[in-house]
């Protein structure tokens, strides 16, 4: 096979990675989704809590991503989608990992330590949003940071944690309430 | 003085608005009572506020994943991007018992290689239009491609359909009735040609 | 019901219980050698995972639990062919070849790459 266009310039216009990515060539799509890995990587340690995890998600996502780009009929709305996949490649590993493993291992995993360059760099209410937001039951956590960190809409919430939109909207709000007084109560 | 008893997930819901929309009627009133409610104004701001900082934390997290991104090369490097198959294409068999096909997927890739070696154009899309897995059925080739500023587009297509027609006769014994060249420019302006 | 053998790059698909007797003298190193040596053909894939998915499992059963009975029996192979030689070709060349050391059985042929 003759091989593909393999140094593709990274400045090739979006529209045209993205009709390239829906056509199945590899090269086109990786240069596509580079630029988004970051945000889905930062998205998947903060809802999975652990390296492991949120890579064990993303290589999930990619794979789907790849099979299912061509379903998207907007390039301008592949970030969105690459992020809603990545929530909800997420919560079926977390699924997952409570069947699999036993009831006494349930404690809450923390998430990736700050370095020590980037507590000095973490403003101290970033550092206290951070800490407030593990103190949500899950589902509370879950739903606020695939609102805030994922963009996802109520209606993406509700069918990926199979509640209703309803539920959604009174988990957000709960949550949101409950980590401003969390905050307050640090001041 | 009365307390203003606006359930808090109305106002979370109305943070979440989208602001693409135009109000609704409701909308309108309750942006109104906002407006003019001390408490439901300072409810807002702080939901506001907690927004925001949301947000900046998120960018912090990118940041931090931007700072070495040797991740992201073993993440791409280590995942098969396995070929998407597509529509299974016969092929003419040579005896009772034996079945020949090729993918749309091989048919596609081999195109957009031909397409790609040629100087100054850069293929987008490439379909195959019509029954592909019924023999013999009229198919067409639909391509968009976008080409090198300054070079002339008439003998730059010409010289991609001759390509391409002679790629598709070494690959494959579709009946392509015709070959659909779309030219858009970078910044994806098209042109039919 | 059709038993399936993939020809593949590396592990070959026999039952447990040894080598296929449909195959007689041949093994199936010996078949992909024989693939591999027509003109044009770079390389042989191994089967697709949505086939192991829809199919793979009943099929594995039925190898590892009975003796094949004289059911179709279908070799197939997918293959990359050369981005030089004419395709249809190479992919009738390869059918014939394990036709001619198969005579009883159904070939099936996918040229995934070209």
């Amino acid at each position: 096979m003759k091989a593909p266009l393999q140094h593709l310039p990274l400045d090739l216009p979006s529209q045209l990675l993205f009709q390239r990515a829906c056509d199945g060539d590899a090269p086109a799509f990786q240069v596509l989704v580079r630029s988004y890995l970051p945000a889905m990587r930062a998205y998947a340690l903060k809802l999975t809590g652990s390296t492991a995890d949120a890579d064990d998600a993303l290589q999930e996502t990619l794979l789907t991503a790849w099979q299912k780009l061509d379903t998207l009929d907007d390039p301008s709305k592949v970030k969105s989608w690459l992020m809603t996949l990545t929530g909800r490649k997420c919560i079926d590993l977390i699924r997952a990992r409570k069947v699999n493993t036993p009831i006494e291992d349930h404690h809450d995993l923390p998430s990736s330590a700050p370095t020590p360059e980037t507590q000095a760099i973490l403003g101290a209410e970033m550092r206290h949003l951070s800490l407030a937001l593990k103190k949500l039951p899950e589902q509370q956590q879950q739903i606020w940071l695939m609102r805030e960190y994922g963009g996802s809409s109520y209606h993406e919430i509700a069918e990926t944690l199979g509640i209703t939109t309803a539920s959604v909207r009174g988990h957000l709000a709960r949550a949101r309430v409950k980590l401003l007084e969390l905050m307050e109560g640090k001041k | 003085m009365t307390e203003c008893n606006m359930p808090m997930s109305t106002l979370s819901n109305w943070l979440d608005r989208d602001d693409g929309q135009p109000l609704g009627r409701a909308e309108k009133g309750l942006a109104q009572h906002i407006d003019s409610c001390p408490e439901c104004s300072r409810k807002i701001a702080s939901l506001t506020r907690l927004h925001t900082l949301a947000l900046t934390s998120l960018e912090q997290n990118i940041s931090e994943q931007k700072q070495d991104s040797s991740w992201i090369d073993s993440l791409l490097n280590n995942l098969a991007f396995e070929a998407k198959a597509g529509r299974s294409i016969p092929l003419a068999s040579p005896q009772e018992g034996i079945r020949l096909t090729q993918t749309e997927g091989a048919v596609v890739a081999a195109a957009r290689a031909v397409a790609d070696q040629l100087e100054g154009v850069i293929i987008g899309r490439c379909r195959l239009e019509g029954e592909v897995q019924n023999w013999g059925a009229p198919i067409r080739v639909s391509l968009t491609v976008s080409t090198v500023e300054g070079l002339p587009i008439p003998s730059l297509i010409h010289k991609l359909r001759e390509s391409l027609a002679k790629e598709f006769a070494r690959i494959s014994e579709l009946n392509i009735t015709a070959i659909d060249i779309t030219v858009q420019d970078l910044l994806g302006r098209h042109q039919e040609v | 019901m059709t038993a399936y053998f993939f020809i593949e790059p590396g592990a070959s698909t026999a039952p447990e219980t040894g080598a296929a007797p449909f195959l007689k003298d041949t093994s199936l190193e010996q078949l992909r050698q024989l693939v591999l040596a027509v003109p044009g053909v770079e390389k042989i894939y191994p089967r697709p995972s949505h086939w192991l998915r829809a199919v793979g499992g009943a099929q594995g059963a039925s190898m590892r639990s009975q003796r094949l009975a004289t059911d179709q029996v279908t070799v197939a192979v997918r293959l990359g062919v050369s981005s030089q030689a004419k395709v249809p070709d190479v992919a009738r060349a390869v059918s014939l070849a394990l036709a001619n050391a198969l005579p009883e059985v159904a070939i099936e042929l996918e040229v995934a790459s070209c």
